[in-house]
């Protein structure tokens, strides 16, 4: 995506040293007052000659601003815009003719200011805010860099011209936005007082304007929070920005120490119906990421405050079939689940499911001794696969791996009837500690959603390598009164998260012919039937 | 509903608007034969057992109901129609009448399903089956050796025949939805043909009915349907 970001430590670098003054802050923070109204906003200023250094930088961001609004990044919600705006309007205390503020989407924790007033505000940023005060804070940070035209100081204190040249050059034509917005956001990398200086007229414009200046801080910690995880095999060999910047957790202690106890407006509800429309994507930008630690500790820490939010659940659900490691696809299952079952769930919940589901009863592997035909429903995923000799009319057999207590053997069968007596069905579904006769009895249900079942024949067996019952049972099919014979094997076996899993096969065909003649070739697939130690990623 | 109409799984659907209109070609093509199968052999014997055919009718709302009094009229004309195709057919025709043929009412039985999976899945659609190489190769198997032993005859014809009938009212509505864009179906016809060979059970000729026409309920249009079901039917060898 950003072609200048190199790994993690380039996202913290111009995530954080910019937009917050993280990695500048290598040093103490010296003294702060708690009291604000000494901190006086500067008045608006005019635009530079464009024979000086300042006028070149705003041409410069002019030229960017123009591309960057033809950007199929560029988020064209009226709603959002306007919002955005009212808000820094609110903050920017008389600066707000002079600054334009576009929404982008993009899935990192950023904000940048440009000197001659362009702000923009990154899609990643604003899914991680949890109130109006903490979008607040943010861009009233990057508001004290504008208004004290921070980034002209930097520009002027830029040790290597040539670099500066170079990048100028760049953004004359080549490269995404995208790309050159990493790049300015490396030059304009802020010094420690500078951020300081930030911080601090960030905090008089968010109180000001009536914010609980505490949100601030609040910010911080989830943003620590979710860049403490490492997660995978380099932990602790990492680098991670925090180690060698032991102050963090001092800037956040200045910021609460600034923020007072006054209190002030959070604006919880406000902002999460602002956003919602679109966050939906935003979730789906951030599970895109590959980043899975990071998305898991924010979406964890998202769904603690709404626990019932079926985007949440079907986000982190995401994240756990994509990432696929150790009990992830159970996760994944609970979560989708869950999300499944709320009301107006994203229709992707649906999709992921499907998958999840795939992906785990392809933890059953056999071996085809013979041909078979793999057949599956557009329409539906269901929870086993269907092989077939002669075709579905007459023959399948069917493969249950993995299926976990609670979940159901089949999908609901379609009603296309319009009687008016007809109910839901009930679909059997697997429970754990069932004893032999009610795993086959699971069966009969089963089949009896297609006609008159009868089991003559119950026998303990293996299968899949575990203890478990072979049945066998006559159907009579209520769609055509053809009288069916089938087989069935079921095996229960200890799974350490859930319990137990379900393991199965059965094979169905006419009894006149078609059983007898395709019963051995079922049966030396199922012979072969062995459970898979890890599911196989897809 | 009838049951024939519940058997319309999505499934099925699928399987029917993908086959569409294509039902039948003019001529009869090498899909519908068994393949080294080319016409029955001189002198064999063919068995024409009745057909499993009801009747519907479908109201405004789509709505269908069987029609017992169409049926039977239907079974007559149908069984006269057959009696036209003497030239087609051959001489030696053995044929038996519904209480004759229901002691192999199990056999009928899967022959509809035989024909219902050709169907399925000897068509041009997705469901098509790999281990069939696009071959019509289904067997009924053993399954026919009574109808062998009781008959003596070399072949045996199963027809089975699902009619609906939309009334005036559901023809009216059906042009309301076609304006709204809408696919309803209006009454149609689904039948399937099979020539089984009664020494193997295997199915040697196959041919099917799928159409928004035909009409069994008068003896002029049962005439049509026959020769449409009957399409492609295999000769006798000279």
């Amino acid at each position: 995506m950003d072609a200048h970001e190199s790994g993690r430590r380039g996202f913290l670098r111009s995530a954080c040293r910019h937009c917050l003054g993280l990695g500048a802050l290598a040093g103490g923070v010296g003294a702060l007052a708690q009291d604000l109204s000494g901190i006086k906003v500067p008045p608006r200023f005019a635009r530079p000659a464009s024979d000086t250094d300042e006028g070149g930088l705003w041409g410069m961001m002019d030229r960017e601003e123009v591309r960057l609004k033809r950007s199929p990044l560029t988020i064209r919600d009226k709603e959002l815009q306007s919002y955005l705006a009212d808000l820094v309007c609110r903050l920017s205390d008389g600066h707000c003719p002079d600054i334009r503020v576009h929404p982008v989407r993009m899935p990192r924790f950023n904000a940048m200011m440009a000197p001659n007033g362009m702000m923009l505000v990154w899609s990643g940023l604003m899914l991680r805010m949890e109130n109006e005060a903490q979008l607040a804070a943010v861009l009233g940070h990057e508001l004290g860099h504008y208004v004290e035209r921070h980034q002209v100081e930097q520009l002027r204190a830029a040790k290597d011209r040539a670099v500066l040249s170079t990048v100028v050059g760049m953004i004359g034509g080549v490269g995404t936005v995208l790309g050159q917005i990493g790049l300015l956001a490396d030059m304009f990398a802020f010094s420690r007082e500078h951020e300081e200086r930030a911080d601090r007229m960030g905090m008089r414009l968010m109180r000001h304007a009536g914010y609980d200046g505490r949100e601030a801080a609040a910010v911080w910690d989830n943003l620590l929070a979710e860049m403490q995880v490492t997660g995978g095999k380099d932990v602790g060999k990492r680098g991670d920005l925090f180690e060698t910047h032991p102050t963090t957790a001092g800037r956040r202690d200045q910021l609460l120490k600034l923020a007072g106890d006054a209190g002030g407006i959070t604006g919880d509800e406000a902002y999460r119906k602002k956003i919602a429309p679109l966050r939906l994507g935003w979730l789906q930008d951030e599970v895109k990421r590959g980043q899975y630690e990071e998305s898991l500790v924010l979406f964890d820490r998202m769904l603690k405050k709404e626990g019932q939010d079926a985007e949440l659940l079907y986000a982190r659900g995401e994240v756990y079939r994509t990432r696929d490691e150790g009990n992830d696809m159970q996760q994944a299952l609970t979560d989708l689940d869950r999300a499944s079952r709320l009301p107006r769930p994203p229709v992707e919940t649906f999709r992921a499911l499907g998958l999840v589901h795939k992906q785990r009863h392809e933890r059953l592997a056999v071996h085809l001794t013979e041909a078979w035909n793999k057949v599956s429903d557009p329409w539906e995923v269901d929870p086993y696969d269907t092989w077939t000799q002669e075709g579905i009319p007459l023959d399948h057999l069917r493969l249950w791996g993995g299926v976990r207590p609670g979940q159901p053997l089949m999908t609901k069968p379609a009603m296309f009837s319009r009687e008016p007596d007809a109910k839901e069905r009930r679909v059997p579904t697997f429970r754990a500690g069932l004893p032999p006769e009610k795993l086959v009895g699971l069966f009969e249900e089963l089949y009896a959603t297609a006609g008159t079942v009868a089991i003559t024949r119950v026998e303990p067996a293996m299968f899949a390598g575990q203890k478990g019952v072979r049945f066998e049972f006559t159907l009579a099919r209520r769609s055509d009164d053809l009288a069916m014979q089938g087989v069935g094997w079921v095996a229960v076996r200890p799974d350490p998260t859930w319990g137990e899993e379900l393991y199965a096969a059965t094979f169905v065909a006419p009894r006149l012919s078609f059983y007898e003649r395709l019963l051995p070739m079922a049966e030396a697939v199922v012979k072969t039937a062995r459970v898979r130690a890890t599911p196989p990623r897809s | 509903m009838p049951a024939f109409a519940a058997r319309l799984t999505r499934f099925f659907l699928v399987a029917v608007l993908l086959a569409g209109a294509s039902a039948q070609a003019q001529d009869p093509s090498p899909r519908q034969l068994a393949p080294g199968f080319s016409a029955r052999a001189a002198d064999s014997r063919l068995l024409v057992l009745p057909a499993d055919m009801e009747l519907f009718s479908m109201s405004a709302g789509g709505v269908v109901e069987p029609r017992a009094d169409w049926t039977d009229a239907a079974q007559k004309n149908f069984v006269a129609a057959l009696a036209a195709q003497r030239k087609l057919l051959g001489s030696r025709v053995t044929a038996l009448d519904a209480a004759q043929a229901d002691e192999f009412a199990e056999i009928t039985t899967l022959h509809r399903a035989v024909a219902e999976a050709i169907s399925v899945h000897h068509g041009k659609g997705l469901m098509k089956l790999a281990t069939k190489q696009d071959r019509l190769d289904w067997s009924l198997g053993d399954a026919v050796r009574p109808l062998k032993e009781r008959t003596g005859a070399d072949y045996a014809l199963f027809t089975w025949i699902r009619d609906s009938y939309a009334s005036s009212e559901r023809k009216a509505a059906m042009v309301v939805m076609a304006l709204l864009g809408a696919i309803s179906l209006g009454g149609e016809q689904l039948g399937y043909a099979s020539l089984v060979d009664l020494n193997t059970g295997r199915v040697v000729w196959f041919n099917q009915l799928n159409r928004m026409s035909g009409d069994l309920r008068e003896p002029a249009a049962a005439v049509e349907t026959v020769e449409a079901l009957l399409k492609g039917f295999p000769a006798l060898q000279q």
